[in-house]
């Protein structure tokens, strides 16, 4: 299974907080943090916790640049 | 399916209608129909002759053609009159004048003969309607603009037009402003038999309040619809371009009791979406959102809510990147990757593939079923 995404970062949770319908994740991708915001769901169906290994996902056309 | 236009005469008929200055035309339509109890929305981009047309239409603007208020053609200094007494107009900006709010309102009904008492009554009950009556003994300096802008939609309802012309209404004022305006406006319309035709280069704004849309491009009408048919259709690709190339999905709300959120498609097909109220409801998916898959991701392994497996339709270029429009069932989605992407997931016309996108990515726009039986 390939994904069109450009950006596959490797990283560890940093911090989760769960709000009523939508959760606010902290990646730690070497040695800075990639903030994710997704729905409950998604973070509880994931179980996703500190300390988990994941993989933060951002499209080439999400990023943008500053000089 | 392109649903009959409503039944019984329209409140007002433009054919053949032009305006031309300087030689050049700005505005050239065919035939234009309103009809009571219908809000028509006037899209196009700026420069497109919206608002020429607009005023052509309640006979602000010298054109050529015919226009037919009522059944009646205006031809004569008396037919004109007509028109103006029988319809009210609003625009971009509230147009008040140094008088009191109350004053202001009643202006209309007065140029009109309508006696002070009842004129002084109805006023109240338009400012009430608008939710302003507070705000009456005000001269227009002590209002802001969403408040003045109440007051100038008022003045042109007391006096309760056949055909209501709004021009740009909400597009001096504030996202929250227009939004509580245009919840407002649904509500009055839902229960009035009059004809609104409604200009704005905003296709959310034309998706909101639309229950037909007129696309104009270069001063002529390119597509006419219900909203609806005109967002999943565009008839060119002048329209799909000004409509953006994403995908439109229409149907149901339903919240659930764990607080996510749903659009139900008439398929059957639940889309998790952002947040909105129960009821009819349509979004734009915006295609720089769509990842694409070139098999199913394993269960649980990512945050993405709405996972769809499909067939590549089409890859067509869009500047540096491309645009891939994937069929799930009877859903088309187009998502807007990398050339590498498509490279690395081997995506040409007839593979299966796999879209998918968060939650939040879909913003759903409330519909009322405003139409009446």
């Amino acid at each position: 299974m390939a994904l069109s995404a450009r950006n596959q970062l490797p990283g560890t949770v940093k911090s989760v907080v769960l709000g009523a319908v939508m959760a606010e994740i902290v990646v730690e991708v070497a040695g800075h943090e990639v903030v994710s915001v997704i729905t409950r769901h998604s973070a509880e169906a994931l179980d996703i916790k500190a300390g988990d290994d994941i993989t933060a996902v951002i499209k080439a056309t999400e990023v943008l640049l500053q000089k | 399916m392109i649903a009959p236009p409503p039944e019984g005469h329209p409140a007002l008929r433009a054919s053949k209608l032009s305006v031309r200055r300087g030689g050049a035309t700005l505005v050239a339509v065919d035939d234009l129909a309103l009809y009571g109890g219908e809000v028509h929305v006037l899209l196009g981009p700026n420069g497109a002759g919206k608002s020429t047309l607009l005023r052509a239409l309640n006979g602000l603007e010298q054109a050529d053609g015919e226009l037919v208020f009522d059944g009646r053609p205006i031809r004569t200094y008396g037919g004109r009159l007509a028109l103006r007494r029988g319809t009210a107009a609003v625009f971009q900006k509230p147009h008040l004048l140094n008088t009191t709010v109350q004053a202001n309102v009643e202006s209309g009904l007065r140029l009109r003969g309508v006696d002070r008492a009842e004129a002084r009554q109805r006023a109240a009950a338009a400012l009430d309607l608008l939710g302003v009556a507070r705000l009456a003994a005000r001269r227009p300096v002590q209002l802001s603009g969403g408040e003045a802008q109440r007051v100038s939609i008022a003045r042109a309802l007391a006096v309760d037009p056949a055909v209501l012309f709004l021009d740009e209404p909400l597009a001096s004022l504030d996202p929250p402003t227009r939004r509580a305006l245009v919840d407002d406006l649904l509500r009055i319309f839902e229960r009035s038999a009059m004809a609104v035709i409604w200009v704005t280069h905003d296709r959310d704004e034309a998706l909101a309040v639309g229950d037909r849309v007129s696309f104009l491009e270069r001063g002529r009408i390119v597509q006419t619809g219900p909203a609806a048919h005109v967002f999943a259709h565009p008839a060119s690709t002048a329209v799909a371009d000004f409509l953006g190339l994403d995908t439109y999905l229409e149907g149901v709300i339903v919240n659930d009791p764990d607080g996510a959120t749903r659009l139900r498609l008439p398929s059957g097909v639940d889309i998790a979406c952002g947040e909105a109220p129960d009821g009819p409801a349509a979004a734009c998916l915006p295609p720089e959102d769509v990842v694409l898959f070139s098999g199913p991701p394993p269960d649980h392994s990512t945050s993405l809510r709405n996972v769809l497996p499909g067939m590549v339709k089409a890859v067509k270029p869009s500047g540096r990147l491309l645009h891939v429009v994937v069929v799930s069932g009877p859903l088309e989605i187009a998502a807007l990757v990398t050339r590498a992407a498509v490279e690395e997931l081997g995506l040409t016309v007839g593979e299966p593939v796999v879209a998918a996108f968060k939650a939040s990515a879909v913003h759903p726009i409330p519909r009322q079923d405003r139409r009446r039986p």
